[in-house]
């Protein structure tokens, strides 16, 4: 269950788009296109044809020349929130599927409280991902809480794969926020790849659950894979654990060296604080939210 | 070593399913992880991925293992041949020639020591049996060979004769309660006997373990004393008997009163025997005579006798005398006769009581002579086992009596009373009894002596005389008395009793498999104390 309380401390955020929005205008973000409105971007001599009130009659009577004034458009953000619904997101005391949910709700309605056109992608081992949107207004708001609220974890997922295949819709570029524990053996680089070519602005919520980085074991046990169910053996002692911990750490630098080489934003949160925290100090942190 | 239930032996395969449990489901605990990638290759880590493999033999496993074999074994109770469990019966003679010393301390402290090797050589799982061969077949106690043991320390030899029939009767009816048992008998005696009658086949062989051998013994057989016609002088008429088998010089010491009254040394032939005559004073009471010299048994070195001398005794008659009693008593010269009624609350003193067909609550002081007493009363019934017929013809009080016609008495009573010791009796019941009956010396009579007319036979005064005597006699009549007949201590022939074909008991076997338990409980208890330390 998502608390949707919290929602209306977030009222004021926006997202830090680094491309331009280009999902059509009737939004709140900066355009590379010229349009009539009050956000002024700079001055241009007057060309015949011009709107004659676009005149700035105060300069005329400064410079004796008449310029007429730039505005920027605003647009709205194409935003697509994908979910990691793979098996591992279920793993751990605090659920990391359901924190993820909790986020991608959050985010969800800071995009549709901008304006902005909102899609939610859950990623699903061997089907098409379930898909919504897109969604525009704040009146879809509860539909989309009811859509990641019903988000189960089952299986694996090759994020490889799935980030390669999101639509982009109307060759118009777009903000992708990825939400997921990033547990795939393959990594996620060449996914990242292929966002990267198509210019994409890519966000990875890194999802992490405190007993992944410090698992408590002792003596021999057999480990169990919950996406594969792959087993391995293991004499845990100290020193095995001690490795493991460094190796998780190599690994979580891994993943956001992955991301920051190709200009993405990365944020890792743990899948035991709180929702609020997360948006309005992580995430704003991370520069994904202002 | 065999298997008693071999059947059992199939659960030796639980040694196999646990190894195989093992290897199904191992002994690690699973885990699940998220990502296994991040695991693999770490320090001791497993690289293998089966899902089975063989289990390594640890000792939480090998104890399993083994504990689980050791039951399986205990199921199919394994077992050693041994012999199979014995029913010991000890018959242990307590006539009183058993007393003699020829054996040191005395032939019965002998049998005893015997006996109790006898115990020595039984195991826990044994079972002994004790019968105590007196006057009576007694069963002293059955049980374990310990409980025997205790019970061997308690009996004692007794003054009377062995009745080795019933024991041995006994005996055999014991052994029948446990025809699972091997069962013997062994007779511990000293075979001073008169031949026994026969006996039916014994449900075990008789095993006699004879004791003693000597014969040294004298003994004053009889004395008896009596009044001259004149009645101003009376005279004591003493049996010496030598039951050795060469002559002795014997000293003899015949006391009135207490008072030395002669002293002679008696010549006796080899098993031969004399008579005296010693004159006594008209006023002596009470005679006693003793041997001084030293033979094997003291029992019958010294006789009491009462004299009809001296002032007369009184004797009280209490109930519904017949005036054949009374003509009985009047014969006695010593004897004052006292009449009184039941109901009579001032009773004079008497030196016996008789009491004729009552039997009251309140019982006279003294001694006490009950004639066909009411058989209904509580004081007379019978307890314990064993049949009441028997004659003891030496008794005192069968002393020159005419047996013949006692025997057709029909006693009112059926059992023998625990105060008492049977002198005559049918095996319808006893007919003369002797003992202690609350503290009083007391003779019964259990019969009615006008229905078979015996009050008019010569034996029924000659009875009631011996019977006065009796309890007049102090040393006589407090307890049971010294049977004349086994003053001859010599050994007789041992004789040899038929048991009947053996039972077949079927081999006995020494079961093992409380040990095994107790090392299944030994190796779960060392499995959790490994488990517990290694957490």
């Amino acid at each position: 269950m998502i608390a949707t309380d919290t929602f209306g401390r977030f009222e004021r955020l926006s997202f830090v788009s680094r491309r331009t929005a280009l999902a059509g205008l009737g939004g709140e973000h900066r355009s590379r296109r010229r349009a009539p409105s009050t956000d002024f971007t700079d001055y241009r001599p007057y060309q015949p044809g011009d709107d004659f009130r676009r005149v700035d009659w105060n300069v005329y009577g400064r410079l004796g020349t008449l310029q007429v004034k730039l505005t920027e458009a605003r647009e709205r953000l194409d935003l697509v929130l994908v979910l990691d619904c793979s098996a591992s997101m279920a793993w751990g005391q605090h659920d990391k599927l359901a924190f993820g949910a909790g986020v991608a709700a959050a985010l969800g309605f800071i995009g549709l409280a901008r304006s902005d056109e909102v899609r939610l992608i859950c990623l699903r081992e061997g089907q098409q991902p379930r898909v919504l949107g897109p969604l525009r207004g704040r009146a879809r708001v509860p539909e989309l809480v009811r859509f990641v609220s019903n988000a189960s974890a089952s299986g694996r997922v090759d994020l490889n794969q799935a980030l390669a295949e999101i639509e982009q819709a109307d060759g118009a570029q777009r903000m992708v926020v990825l939400i997921s524990d990033l547990l795939a053996p393959n990594g996620m680089a060449e996914g990242l790849d292929a966002l990267l070519k198509q210019r994409t602005d890519a966000v990875v919520v890194h999802v992490f659950s405190p007993e992944e980085a410090n698992p408590r074991l002792a003596g021999e046990v057999e480990l169990i894979d919950v996406e594969t169910a792959d087993s391995l053996e293991l004499g845990a002692s100290l020193a095995t654990l001690e490795a493991y911990r460094a190796r998780y750490a190599r690994w979580l630098a891994e993943q956001e060296a992955a991301c920051n080489t190709r200009g993405f934003r990365y944020a890792r949160v743990a899948s035991n604080r709180p929702l609020g925290s997360v948006v309005l100090d992580d995430l704003r942190q991370a520069q994904v939210l202002r | 070593m065999t298997f008693l239930a071999p059947l059992a032996l199939a659960a030796l395969l639980v040694g196999p399913a646990i190894y195989l449990v093992h290897v199904l489901h191992g002994s690690r605990k699973k885990v699940r992880v998220p990502a296994l990638f991040l695991w693999a290759n770490l320090p001791r880590a497993s690289s293998g991925r089966r899902r089975r493999r063989w289990p390594p033999l640890t000792l939480l496993l090998a104890l399993q293992i083994l504990a689980g074999t050791l039951a399986a074994l205990a199921l199919a109770r394994p077992a050693i041949s041994s012999d199979p469990p014995r029913h010991l019966v000890l018959v242990l003679d307590a006539s009183a020639s058993m007393q003699a010393t020829d054996v040191a301390p005395t032939r019965f402290e002998a049998a005893r020591k015997a006996a109790g090797q006898r115990l020595s050589s039984l195991s826990p799982n044994d079972r002994a049996t004790l019968i105590r061969a007196g006057s009576e077949a007694t069963l002293v106690t059955s049980g374990s060979p310990e409980a025997v043991r205790a019970g061997l320390a308690t009996v004692q030899a007794g003054p009377g004769g062995a009745a080795t029939r019933e024991a041995l009767a006994l005996a055999s009816s014991q052994v029948a309660t446990t025809p699972e048992r091997r069962g013997q008998i062994v007779l511990l005696t000293d075979a001073a006997w008169t031949p026994l009658q026969p006996l039916g086949a014994l449900e075990a062989p008789v095993e006699v373990v004879p004791l003693g051998g000597g014969a040294e013994n004298q003994a004053v057989s009889s004395l008896q004393i009596r009044m001259d016609p004149s009645g101003r002088a009376q005279t004591a008429f003493v049996e010496i008997s030598n039951i050795a088998d060469h002559a002795v010089r014997v000293p003899v010491r015949v006391t009135a009163d207490d008072a030395p009254l002669d002293q002679r040394d008696v010549d006796l032939a080899a098993r031969g025997l004399t008579w005296l005559s010693v004159p006594l004073p008209l006023e002596a009471h009470t005679v006693a005579v003793r041997l001084a010299g030293r033979d094997a048994l003291s029992l019958d070195d010294a006789i009491v006798g009462v004299a009809p001398g001296g002032p007369p005794r009184d004797v009280l008659l209490i109930g519904r005398p017949t005036a054949s009693l009374r003509r009985a008593f009047e014969s006695i010269p010593f004897v004052r006769l006292l009449v009184a009624d039941l109901a009579s609350g001032d009773r004079p003193h008497a030196d016996v009581t008789v009491l004729d067909g009552v039997l009251p609550a309140q019982l006279p002081p003294g001694p006490l002579l009950l004639v066909d007493p009411p058989a209904f009363s509580a004081r007379l019934l019978g307890v314990g086992v064993g049949s009441a017929a028997r004659v003891r013809a030496a008794h005192p009080l069968l002393q020159g009596l005419d047996l013949v016609g006692l025997r057709n008495e029909s006693p009112s009573v059926t059992g023998v009373p625990g105060w008492a010791n049977v002198v005559l009796g049918t095996v319808q019941g006893p007919l003369v009894l002797a003992g202690r009956l609350e503290g009083h010396p007391t003779v019964a009579l259990t019969f009615d002596p006008t229905l078979s007319g015996l009050e008019k036979s010569l034996a029924y005064p000659l009875l009631i005389s011996n019977a006065t005597r009796y309890l007049l006699a102090p040393a006589e009549a407090p307890g049971e008395a010294f049977d004349g007949n086994e003053s001859d201590i010599r050994p007789r022939a041992v004789q040899s009793f038929a048991a009947s074909a053996q039972r077949p008991v079927a081999d006995g076997w020494l079961e093992r498999w409380p040990w095994l338990l107790g090392g299944v409980l030994a190796l779960l208890t060392v499995e959790w104390v490994v488990f517990a330390r290694r957490g």
